[in-house]
């Protein structure tokens, strides 16, 4: 739907064609010259009064790997700062750290294609058929040949209804389901294939912890009946190939790192991980969410995870670019708004990302951007974000960009320009232009110029040139130089020295525990035609259609309810309810559906402008990702 | 008229190719980067992808455009208003017998009841170079619905590839005029010639992968409402609701009319649309008649496989050219529905238990729906 509509927005005319700059309070036209001069001048002088710490850098997971590479550079070379993120990064941040703590790498282990091959798959936490549906559609294939699929979640979406199994488990609880599903297979011998030498402490410590959560146990907590608990562990510990793909559902989470450090261990203990059709395979919501990672664009990572901590690697990036690079540890998003709102950080450049509107707490995010020195924003149209900025400069998108992207299957491809940048400047010139004008001078005749030295200084990278993607139509990381080869799962040869780890994570139940109070989960969700904060789909008008649908059916917003709680409670669909929470409170109309379980309301995603007020202020302590997906709140008719 | 024969050799197609583009835009198959087909504009013969079994999109972008402007407006005590209308001359070369066939749909849609001026004026100058599949692609069904491997009807020339030549058969008056125009490039066809494109149906047939497609059997359930509701149910829980079934299909013309404003004035534009959205059709005041998936997901099968529709256009609306089968990410494609109709007499043996569907094909396969 979006892929099939997205000229509107490329065609748009609300596009922005050339660079603005605000006087006195409004915005006026101005050439570049006037633009990147402004920019320069104000970042260099925050630099020079009080060093790279003051400033802050966003990038996005809808640009290039080029485009964030050279904006990585502008950060860490030029303005001297580790304080460069993307927001959307930190939505999948559990994912990437638990994967890379258990395996090694932060990404999918298969690849797309190995679903064809695969005897069983099993889906948490995510509504691909919503998020990804050509993994979806892969998946709904399977099924058709006969492959097995089960199911987990609190909603009953579309593939659930596809399922063989499906465990509506409650929000939060996911981890409780995956050691009820571990006591099975260690209880029943199931774990003859395990990875890990069952002698080892870490197999050890697992197997016990796992002893003492019988699936009773775990059904207390998840809701999921024990029977189907014990059905779901056999049928995924047998199978000869069984994939896991997960996606925000688990991740999203005060507890997200530990769901996925939790399927790990299943995959590991069951040898369903390193093999053809086996593996953990995390769904990256954005065009180039994996590559945005891959390029560097978090605080205290180089390019391909090469910690910024580690002198070598930092030696190496100083040769290349002939620059000393800051040490320091950078601030993540959420952590520089906090730092911008103390007065830490002075300036701030944003590349393609309307941090206002997908901010968790908005009004934060508001306080913050008015209160820095300078802001200057490069964005496709005036985003909430723009507006505020000093200098707004005209972006590219997908449809006008030369570069490449990293799909979720570590996939590098090219990405070509289907029509003319109305500014006709590509954004790769104009982050050129700023590194010069910042006083970091570089020379690059093309995107093809900037892969060159990405491939170069990361080793997963290691030989990717545009002639190479162009003939083979994409390569998979961890590529390898001398054979030119890509890597369709990862640890196919092995795996690095001291993985697959076993991690052993206790279930902790979720922070706010449900009481008499607050009796109901609040989970919040992703539409299939709005696109988290939507600076594209709210611009092209028959995705505006499509999701204002619903909008007309409940005008003052929807929260999906069960039946039964919406009976007890004596309100029909479309009628009014209320929902409160220990932060705030929210009137929404009912939407009466199956699809959710008892005790649990669901909002759409787009309304989380509103629904922010009513969660809380809980973090996953690893990946310092805030909770979207379970709030506890109070339901009432009104 | 009488069909008419030429031939052409290879080495001077180029020739006629370069003419032609002197006197409209030449659209022909050309093969892009990722090996995508698309109709683009070429001035050389070399331009023209070569062994393309079909265009990714079909050529009714050319006729009814993704987004068409229809009239600007500007206010101005009351509103002045100046229509926009297409004037391109366009030569749509290489054009498969399946969009031949779904050109001669769109004709009769926009033509019956309210002679449409837009398409009308784009249709009229459009000249149509047929061009026969040899070699038909994996999800071809042109067979079923009698619109290929060449067309009977609705070119104004049609190629059929012969040893280092192509026969040329001349369909209409605009056809044969450009023969004439461009006399020196043709040379009279044999009586062999003429019976290889003859016998191409019959040479062509064995080569199908799937030749059929139970049309038969799914216009007497869709006709006699048989389908069977959990059927329905099914194949609309499964649908993605994406609309890509829409886009891709050469003979599915429901447009949306959108304004885009500008100030004081604006475009009035359509663009296409479809049936599998929630938006389609909501009427203006909110309500809207088909409010499940299932019920609107139905609409694409019976606007073409319906009896009403067929003794409407005298045709049905599917020409077998199976973009939906690429384009469908749900396998609800047209082959896999009407196979379904039959697997499911009824709507027998697919049912929601408990909130999973349950399949068991009435003819006893193990996997009914698989494609394969």
């Amino acid at each position: 739907m979006r892929g099939w509509n997205v000229h509107e927005v490329v065609n748009s005319p609300d596009r922005l064609k050339t660079p603005l700059i605000k006087k006195n309070g409004s915005f006026c036209e101005a050439t570049w010259n006037e633009a990147l001069s402004l920019v320069s001048n104000k970042l260099t002088d925050q630099l020079a009064s009080d060093g790279g710490a003051s400033i802050g850098v966003l990038g996005s997971s809808r640009c290039t790997n080029e485009e964030n590479f050279l904006l990585v550079k502008l950060a860490r070379a030029a303005l001297k700062t580790n304080n460069v993120d993307h927001p959307p990064r930190l939505t999948h941040a559990p994912a990437f750290a638990g994967l890379s703590r258990a395996f090694g790498f932060g990404a999918m282990t298969n690849s797309i294609n190995e679903i064809d091959d695969a005897d069983l798959l099993m889906v948490c936490g995510s509504n691909t058929s919503e998020q990804h549906p050509a993994v979806a559609s892969r998946i709904l294939d399977a099924v058709d040949r006969g492959a097995k699929l089960i199911v987990v979640g609190p909603r009953k979406h579309q593939l659930a209804r596809f399922s063989d199994i499906y465990l509506p488990v409650m929000p939060g609880t996911d981890l409780a389901l995956i050691l009820g599903m571990l006591n099975v297979i260690f209880s029943e011998g199931l774990a003859s294939r395990s990875l890990v030498d069952a002698q080892s402490d870490q197999y050890v410590a697992l197997e016990e912890k796992a002893m003492k959560f019988a699936p009773e146990q775990a059904e207390r907590y998840s809701g999921v009946p024990a029977d189907m608990i014990r059905k779901a562990a056999k049928t995924y510990a047998e199978a000869e190939k069984a994939m896991i793909f997960l996606s925000t559902g688990v991740i999203h989470h005060g507890t997200g790192t530990s769901n996925i450090l939790g399927l790990a261990d299943l995959a590991i203990v069951t040898g369903h991980v390193g093999k053809a059709s086996c593996g953990l395979n995390s769904l990256v919501l954005h065009c180039n969410g994996q590559g945005a990672c891959d390029m560097g664009l978090i605080p205290n990572m180089l390019t391909g995870d090469q910690p910024v901590a580690d002198s070598a690697v930092r030696k190496k990036f100083e040769a290349g670019w002939g620059v000393e690079l800051p040490i320091e540890d950078g601030l993540n998003a959420y952590e520089m708004v906090k730092a911008a709102v103390d007065g830490h950080i002075r300036s701030m450049f944003i590349l393609g990302d309307d941090l206002l509107v997908g901010s968790p707490d908005i009004k934060q995010a508001h306080n913050a951007l008015e209160k820095l020195d300078f802001l200057a924003v490069q964005d496709l149209f005036l985003t909430d974000t723009a507006k505020l900025a000093d200098v707004v400069l005209p972006a590219d998108g997908g449809a006008c960009a030369e570069g490449t992207f990293t799909s979720t299957e570590r996939r590098i491809q090219r990405v070509r320009r289907a029509v003319p940048n109305p500014s006709g400047k590509p954004d790769w010139e104009v982050l050129v232009e700023l590194l010069s004008r910042c006083g970091h001078s570089v020379s690059y005749s093309s995107p093809a110029d900037i892969m060159r030295e990405i491939a170069w200084l990361t080793p997963i990278y290691a030989g990717v040139d545009y002639q190479q993607l162009e003939t083979i139509g994409g390569l998979q990381w961890p590529t390898d130089p001398e054979t030119g080869r890509g890597s369709l799962f990862l640890y196919a040869t092995g795996f690095p020295e001291e993985f697959p780890k076993i991690s052993a994570v206790d279930f902790i139940p979720p922070s706010d525990v449900i009481d008499s109070t607050y009796p109901f989960l609040m989970s919040i969700g992703r539409s299939y035609y709005f696109w988290n904060t939507s600076p594209m789909t709210a611009r092209a008008p028959t995705l505006r259609r499509e999701y204002s649908a619903p909008l007309l059916d409940y005008p003052s917003g929807l929260a999906e309810i069960n039946p039964e709680d919406a009976k007890s409670l004596g309100v029909r669909d479309g009628g009014t309810i209320k929902l409160v929470s220990p932060h705030g409170e929210l009137r929404l109309q009912a939407m009466v559906s199956g699809a959710v379980p008892s005790k649990v309301v669901f909002v759409p995603f787009y309304l989380r402008e509103q629904a922010s007020f009513l969660t809380g202020p809980t973090q996953d302590p690893e990946a310092k990702m805030p909770t979207f997906k379970e709030s506890p709140v109070r339901v009432e008719k009104a | 008229m009488a069909v008419e024969y030429r031939t052409i050799a290879s080495n001077r197609l180029d020739d006629l190719i370069v003419a032609l583009a002197e006197e409209a835009q030449v659209l022909a198959p050309v093969e892009r980067a990722a090996g995508d087909v698309l109709f683009s504009a070429i001035r050389t013969w070399d331009e023209m992808a070569r062994d393309y079994v079909n265009t990714d999109l079909p050529p009714k972008q050319f006729m009814l455009p993704q987004v068409e402007p229809m009239f600007r407006y500007h206010r101005n005590k009351g509103y002045e208003v100046e229509p926009v209308y297409d004037e391109q001359q366009r030569i749509i070369f290489g054009i498969r017998p399946c969009d031949v066939s779904a050109m001669l749909f769109l004709d009769l849609v926009f033509s019956a009841d309210f002679p449409d001026v837009y398409y009308a004026r784009r249709r009229q100058k459009a000249t149509l170079v047929a061009m026969t599949c040899d070699n038909p692609g994996e999800n071809c069904f042109c067979t079923c619905a009698d619109s290929g491997p060449a067309a009977e009807e609705g070119f104004d020339l049609q190629l059929t590839r012969l040893d280092g030549k192509f026969l040329v058969e001349i369909g209409s008056e605009e056809g044969s005029s450009i023969v004439n125009r461009h006399g020196n490039l043709f040379e009279a066809a044999s009586s062999e010639e003429i019976q290889y494109r003859l016998d191409h149906e019959e040479r062509v047939m064995p080569k199908f992968k799937e030749a059929r497609s139970y049309f038969a059997q799914a216009i007497r359930r869709i006709t006699t409402e048989s389908v069977g509701d959990d059927l329905w149910h099914y194949v609309g829980d499964r649908c993605l609701a994406c609309g890509g079934c829409s886009y891709v299909c050469p003979t599915c013309f429901c447009f949306n009319v959108v304004d885009n404003p500008n100030g004081t004035s604006g475009t009035r534009c359509r663009t296409w649309d479809s049936c599998a959205l929630a938006g389609f059709t909501r009427m203006a005041g909110g309500h809207n008649p088909r409010k499940q998936k299932q019920d609107r997901r139905n609409r694409r099968f019976y606007h073409k496989l319906a009896h009403y529709y067929i003794e409407k256009y005298g045709r049905h609306g599917c020409v077998g050219c199976g973009r939906c089968v690429l384009a469908c990410p749900a396998g609800i494609d047209m082959p896999a529905v009407v196979k379904n109709m039959r697997e499911f007499a009824g709507g027998e043996g697919i049912r929601l238990e408990n909130g999973l569907w349950q399949i068991h094909s009435t003819r006893g396969h193990t996997n009914p729906t698989h494609q394969e």
